[in-house]
């Protein structure tokens, strides 16, 4: 287990909730901090951030789930099936904009914790015809959201599924400058901030432009590995900074609704 | 005690005197254009600028606000939500004077990142707007009748002084570069494109030539008579590093590779009489160039960061002899000796019975040194230089540097 110095020991820690993983980097990922989450098709990137956002809510935090791919109906049916009880937090969808002032009441009135998911698959259809002028940017729409959110309640943790997604939907013609000013708006807000991003089958880089790997402050890295014509996913911290942390691989299981970190990089004995 | 100080440094061949600040003004906001100044009617001078919070501000001599002139376009919740606050009304396009309407004063044309054109009159009252679909990057020109600016709606447009359509040029990019003309039987108008591509139109918007760099192009192409024999070359920098100087019928003449981006505009200047202009440009790889006419450089001052404010040259003493005036984005405004200083590359004296470098052949064939900038004053701002322009003003000379916090300081020369 990574020992704990005496000056992280007073930083406030956000758990991933991996039973056996959170132990090995001193209780979690160090709060404001921006964490890349890798993986290919089919890692759970997205599952492991909800599994975050949820307990954290159950705990009574605010938390926003931005979805630029998935629509919000597919990912509340697809952790529903996993077995979270939906019930236990305040699950808000922002599906139109113009709503927002309301929704966030809502957020506020609530007595437990808030899992908001913003689906903006279902936000392009409300605009569609709308001119967005010059200027206008689905960087910016992130953004508003993320400052409201802020300014009127007490947001804590973002995820954004997923960067590969945003470059998309957002120009990125100068993807070191403009990355270097979202990295630095999220750090500005304060927020405890996973990024999903999709690696390439071939697993040759973390990320599309890979300068996101130096700006993110943490990297979690997930992988699916065959053995014996078996398929096991596997996580490790590839980077975690302010953390004293063991980067070995770890299996990754999911079983009765927990994520589990096993074994500690060995490969199962025949 | 002074006269035996400037005895002495005039002696050693030092500059007297000092850069000073006159005054600063704080615009509160992130500047984000080159403030630029201008006689706006007769022994008037104005010192204009635009603000990431979409203001114009016209200053005078004495840095008083004569007006503002605050951006206000309406956008409903959900357009609202797609803009950056902070950023969506900057005026990135340093605005132009221009007297459009022949009453003597000078408007001030300027575009904003909402993509509208505006026309103010010499008092900060609109007097048109004109919208595109693109934001407006690009400082208009006032040519033959026609106020002629770029969108990053990939078009050129030309209106008339009314705030009509007269033509619109469709390019394959955006346009952020201020476009330039030779005037003439066969006039031209020459622009650069955020794709690299240099185009060069007649005055009715027909393309004429286009020739093609590997990167964006921000700067103003510069046009002049480098070689002297009474033919103009358009001079142009570019984001793929190199200076590119082409002839009138868009033909490369030569090339310059630096190590940095080129963003701003050159300076075309007879620094030695010899007929010929010097070309005198930054770079984002920290330096001052000074080049020939026919592209071999003459000098280099490295600053410590880039160099995007476009280098100015004026004869800042009043000593007979012309300086460089470049701001830096290490903060600094710099003015340099046009000549530069010969330095030479071994010990004089010494050399014969040490040890030199290299080959034999190499020792006795090559040059004893070289030429590099040399530096007469320096004076540190508060920030990021991002443009600077010149004021022959009725009190002294003035450099007015825009810094990108917002200040903008106006610099004297001060012979004590």
């Amino acid at each position: 287990m990574a020992k704990k110095s005496e000056k992280n020991e007073k930083m406030e820690r956000i758990k991933l909730y991996i039973d056996g993983f959170d132990q090995q980097m001193e209780g979690g990922i160090p709060k404001g901090h921006v964490t890349l989450i890798c993986g290919t098709a089919g890692t759970m990137k997205s599952s492991l951030a909800f599994n975050v956002l949820y307990n954290e809510a159950l705990n009574g935090k605010t938390c926003l789930y931005v979805s630029l791919e998935q629509s919000e109906k597919s990912l509340l049916e697809h952790v529903e099936n996993m077995g979270y009880d939906l019930s236990k937090i305040n699950l808000v969808t922002i599906s139109d904009i113009s709503k927002l002032n309301s929704d966030i009441s809502s957020i506020k009135s609530s007595k437990v914790g808030s899992v908001i998911i913003s689906d903006l698959g279902s936000i392009r259809k409300q605009v569609r015809g709308t001119k967005i002028g010059p200027s206008g940017d689905w960087l910016n729409v992130i953004k508003n959201i993320i400052k409201k959110l802020k300014e009127k309640t007490e947001c804590d943790l973002f995820v954004l599924d997923s960067l590969s997604a945003l470059y998309v939907l957002s120009s990125f013609d100068d993807p070191r400058t403009k990355l270097f000013y979202i990295f630095e708006f999220l750090r500005d807000m304060g927020l405890t901030t996973f990024l999903i991003s999709e690696m390439p089958l071939n697993k040759s880089k973390y990320s599309e432009y890979e300068v996101e790997d130096y700006l993110a402050d943490g990297i979690i890295l997930i992988q699916l590995t065959e053995r014996f014509r078996k398929v096991v996913r596997e996580v490790s911290v590839v980077k975690m900074r302010s953390t004293n942390c063991n980067t070995d691989v770890f299996t990754l299981e999911y079983r009765n609704k927990k994520f589990y970190a096993t074994q500690g990089g060995k490969p199962p004995i025949v | 005690m002074g006269v035996i100080k400037n005895t002495i440094k005039k002696l050693s061949g030092k500059r007297l005197g000092k850069i000073e600040k006159i005054w600063v003004f704080d615009a509160s906001s992130s500047l984000s254009c080159s403030p630029i100044a201008d006689e706006i009617s007769k022994d008037h001078f104005g010192i204009i600028f635009g603000t990431q919070d979409g203001k114009i501000y016209l200053l005078n001599e004495d840095a008083k606000i004569e007006w503002f002139y605050s951006i206000k376009e309406k956008v409903d919740e959900i357009q609202q939500m797609f803009l950056d606050e902070e950023t969506a009304k900057g005026i990135y396009s340093s605005p132009t004077f221009a007297d459009i309407n022949n009453d003597g004063k000078k408007e001030i044309l300027f575009g904003s990142d909402m993509g509208i054109f505006y026309a103010l009159n010499s008092s900060g009252k609109l007097l048109w707007k004109f919208k595109t679909e693109g934001e407006i990057r690009s400082s208009p020109i006032f040519f033959n009748n026609m106020i002629i600016f770029g969108s990053n709606d990939k078009r050129l447009y030309a209106l008339n002084t009314k705030g009509k359509l007269v033509w619109k040029f469709n390019a394959n990019s955006g346009i952020e570069s201020d476009p330039s003309f030779i005037k003439g039987n066969k006039s031209q108008i020459i622009f650069g494109c955020n794709d690299g591509m240099i185009y060069s139109l007649n005055s009715k918007g027909k393309l004429n030539w286009q020739f093609k760099t590997k990167g964006k192009i921000t700067a103003k192409p510069i046009i002049g008579d480098i070689y002297g024999k009474k033919k103009n070359y358009i001079v142009v920098g570019s984001a793929d590093n190199k200076l590119y100087v082409l002839n009138e019928k868009g033909k490369l003449e030569w090339s310059y590779e630096t190590e940095g981006r080129i963003c701003s505009q050159a300076c075309l200047v007879d620094i030695n009489n010899d007929g010929k202009l010097e070309i005198i440009f930054g770079s984002c790889d920290d330096n001052v160039y000074c080049l020939s006419s026919s592209g071999s450089k003459i000098w280099s001052y490295e600053t410590d960061f880039w160099i995007v404010a476009s280098p100015i040259v004026v004869d800042i003493d009043n000593d007979g002899r012309l300086e460089v005036v470049a701001g830096s984005y290490d903060g600094s405004v710099y003015v340099l000796d046009t000549e530069g200083s010969f330095l030479l590359d071994y010990m004089p004296g010494i050399s014969g019975i040490t040890q030199q470098p290299g080959h034999y052949e190499d020792i006795i064939t090559r040059q004893p040194g070289n030429y590099i900038g040399k530096k007469i004053w320096e004076y540190k701002t508060e920030g990021m230089i991002i443009g600077s322009t010149f004021i022959n003003g009725k009190k002294a000379k003035q450099i007015i540097v825009g810094i990108k916090n917002g200040k903008i300081d106006n610099l004297s020369y001060n012979k004590e």
